[in-house]
């Protein structure tokens, strides 16, 4: 009677650790959030800024390659505001405008991008 | 002597107009056609939909949504077989839009554990449409079993060389791919290009783009899956240079900025993207593009080749199974 209890307790205690690691995955999706990057020192610092954002807490993945003049960056979706974001870009050169940050919204905004930039994402 | 020499004089002169006829016949005659072998799998297995890695219990010709993009050219012959093997659960058929043969013997379907040979000609050029035909059909194509053929015109000279080309494949994606009555009521979740939602868009978790150099004249083969959605196919900050109706250089309209392509039809759009940057290709019916049906085209002058259907299979990882 008490092995069984053992168990049952052992298997529940397992099925709950599976569970939290579980939503901890799902809470911890990535969403993409495109910067559109403006000012003189854009190209050049590239590296610096590259370097910056992904110091970022909660930054997975930066791209500034694929499509010039914007950075994309992979986030985990509860961990960063758009504004560290936004700010992360100018904030580290001597002279702050020489490269400003915007988030892209569009035409082609899909609805989740426009929810994130209206209400922002919460602080870590 | 002076006969002789005449007759051989004629006979040289008759030698060399057989030459040129003869050339000219094999430059016109069906002997140049191809016969090509094209066989293709029904595969029940999951795919991803998604650039976050969610799948969805696809039924797929060759195991991807869409199936493979076949491409002949106009007169060629086409041997199909359609194996449908004993592992999978559900009959399964092939409807090609470029053929003209009897429905009832080659469209029919074939159950598990069968297979299902035809042959046809593609007597016209296009871009075609092709699909699973078994009941319900509308489930089948709303599952993924679709793709397109190409009949390249026997006459290359129709049309202006594309510089790229690229298959787009636009349908529906249901939330529950056993929900028929919901497929009949129109009540799709999204509306993708190439069996993905966002898949060519790069502002979206795991989205890509699509490829082009400034100046080059892109290719788009365009198909409609459906199962019921119209299209209005449109160039965000282009206009389409040429639009050919079915994808016959013959069916040409020229400067349109948004062309409809109905379910099961299929039209191929020239653009020449003029300068650098960024020129998304959508449904303007707005419902579709901003649940899935966005597909952006970056100019860049280092744009590498890209295939006729990138990231198809979309491979990424998968998420940790959730109901979809």
């Amino acid at each position: 009677m008490i092995r069984c209890s053992v168990r049952f307790v052992g298997s529940l205690a397992i099925g709950v650790i599976i569970s939290i690691l579980f939503i901890s995955a799902v809470e911890a999706a990535t969403q993409r959030v495109a910067l559109m990057l403006s000012g003189p020192s854009c190209e050049e610092d590239q590296k610096a800024i590259r370097q910056d954002l992904e110091m970022m807490h909660g930054v997975k993945a930066v791209d500034l390659r694929s499509l010039r003049g914007f950075a994309l960056l992979d986030v985990e979706a509860s961990t960063a505001s758009l504004d560290d974001l936004t700010s992360a870009v100018s904030r580290q050169h001597r002279e702050p405008r020489q490269c400003r940050a915007q988030v892209m919204e569009s035409c082609i905004s899909t609805p989740q991008h426009g929810l994130n930039v209206h209400h922002g994402m919460p602080n870590p | 002597m002076r006969r002789q020499s005449r007759f051989e004089g004629w006979y040289t002169r008759l030698q060399f107009i057989a030459v040129i006829c003869l050339g000219m016949l094999l430059a016109v005659s069906p002997v140049m056609a191809k016969t090509h072998e094209v066989a293709m799998t029904a595969m029940e297995k999951e795919v991803i939909i998604d650039g976050e890695g969610t799948t969805y219990k696809a039924w797929t010709f060759n195991g991807q949504v869409p199936g493979p993009a076949v491409r002949v050219t106009e007169g060629d012959t086409v041997k199909f077989t359609l194996t449908n093997p004993s592992s999978n659960t559900y009959p399964h058929s092939m409807d090609f839009h470029a053929a003209e043969i009897d429905f009832l013997k080659n469209y029919r379907a074939v159950n598990p554990g069968e297979t299902i040979s035809y042959t046809f000609v593609a007597k016209k050029p296009g871009v075609f449409f092709y699909h699973c035909g078994a009941p319900p059909m509308i489930q089948h194509i709303a599952r993924g079993m679709f793709g397109a053929i190409i009949v390249d015109p026997a006459n290359a000279k129709a049309w202006p060389k594309a510089d790229r080309e690229y298959v787009l494949i636009q349908s529906e994606l249901f939330k529950n791919p056993d929900d028929v009555p919901a497929m009949f009521d129109r009540k799709f979740e999204n509306v993708i290009f190439n069996g993905g939602v966002f898949k060519y868009h790069p502002f979206v978790t795991g989205g890509g783009k699509l490829d082009a150099k400034p100046g080059e004249r892109v290719r788009i083969y365009f198909v409609n899956a459906g199962p019921n959605e119209f299209s209005a196919f449109h160039p965000i900050g282009e206009i389409w240079d040429n639009v050919y109706e079915s994808g016959n250089p013959a069916n040409k309209f020229t400067g349109v900025q948004t062309y409809v392509v109905g379910p099961g039809s299929g039209s191929t759009f020239d653009v020449v993207v003029e300068s650098a940057g960024a020129y998304p290709l959508v449904t303007h019916s707005l419902t579709g593009a901003l649940r899935g049906a966005i597909a952006v085209l970056v100019a860049s002058p280092d744009a590498k080749p890209a295939p006729l259907m990138p990231m198809v299979p979309w491979d990424i990882p998968a998420k940790p199974a959730i109901a979809y």
